[in-house]
């Protein structure tokens, strides 16, 4: 048996690569981490666990 | 209770603050610049990476009192009026990130990097940002991103 592969002609969406749409965010420092919320009476937790 | 006068981003703050207090809880509780994140808090990541005076410092390894009349950059501060900073826009072009977390602290280094060195190699670019850990192994492409840069005159 002969296995034929071809690569297809890149259509609208395969064999394109796509820029991603959550970069502008990322790269200008304005993404909202959960280490920036701020909430009211917000408390803090930590777990101290012996070794 | 230390005064300290610190330019960021362009913006000349004045404030009263502990002699303890690290320059990275400075700039994201006291600023307000939530850009800039805190990785490891123990130096060794380089996600808090920003420009003191225009070299790169892990802003965790910095007490605030130190940038005392300083010019600091972050990530924030990159991009201008005429839009992203060449880096900025070569990170978002080769998919030099995932997650995220450590571009800040990337682009930045990579910045200062580009600074001493316009064209750098990619062994000189993989040099450069030895101090900035990537977990989503980004790291091929974040090389090629600078490389990117350096090309479309990321230096100037």
């Amino acid at each position: 048996m002969t296995a034929e592969t071809e690569t297809a002609a890149p259509t609208a969406e395969f064999g394109r690569a796509r820029l991603r749409k959550e970069d502008e965010r990322l790269i200008t420092g304005q993404t909202n981490w959960t280490d920036n919320i701020r909430l009211p009476g917000m408390l803090h937790i930590a777990f101290l666990r012996s070794p | 209770v230390a005064e300290v006068t610190v330019s960021v981003d362009g913006v000349k703050y004045s404030d009263h603050v502990e002699p303890r207090l690290l320059l990275v809880h400075y700039l994201r509780e006291v600023v307000g610049k939530t850009g800039t994140p805190v990785g490891c808090d123990t130096s060794n990541c380089g996600a808090c990476t920003v420009l003191l005076n225009g070299e790169s410092v892990k802003s965790c390894a910095v007490l605030a009192v130190q940038a005392d009349g300083a010019e600091v950059t972050t990530i924030e501060g990159m991009a201008t009026d005429g839009g992203l900073h060449p880096l900025q826009q070569a990170f978002h072009e080769e998919h030099a990130l995932q997650c995220g977390y450590c571009t800040p602290g990337m682009i930045i280094a990579a910045s200062d990097l580009l600074r001493e060195n316009p064209h750098p190699s990619d062994e000189e670019i993989r040099d450069g940002l030895e101090g900035n850990l990537c977990r989503c192994t980004g790291y091929e492409n974040i090389v090629r991103a600078v490389r990117r840069a350096a090309q479309a005159g990321a230096s100037a």
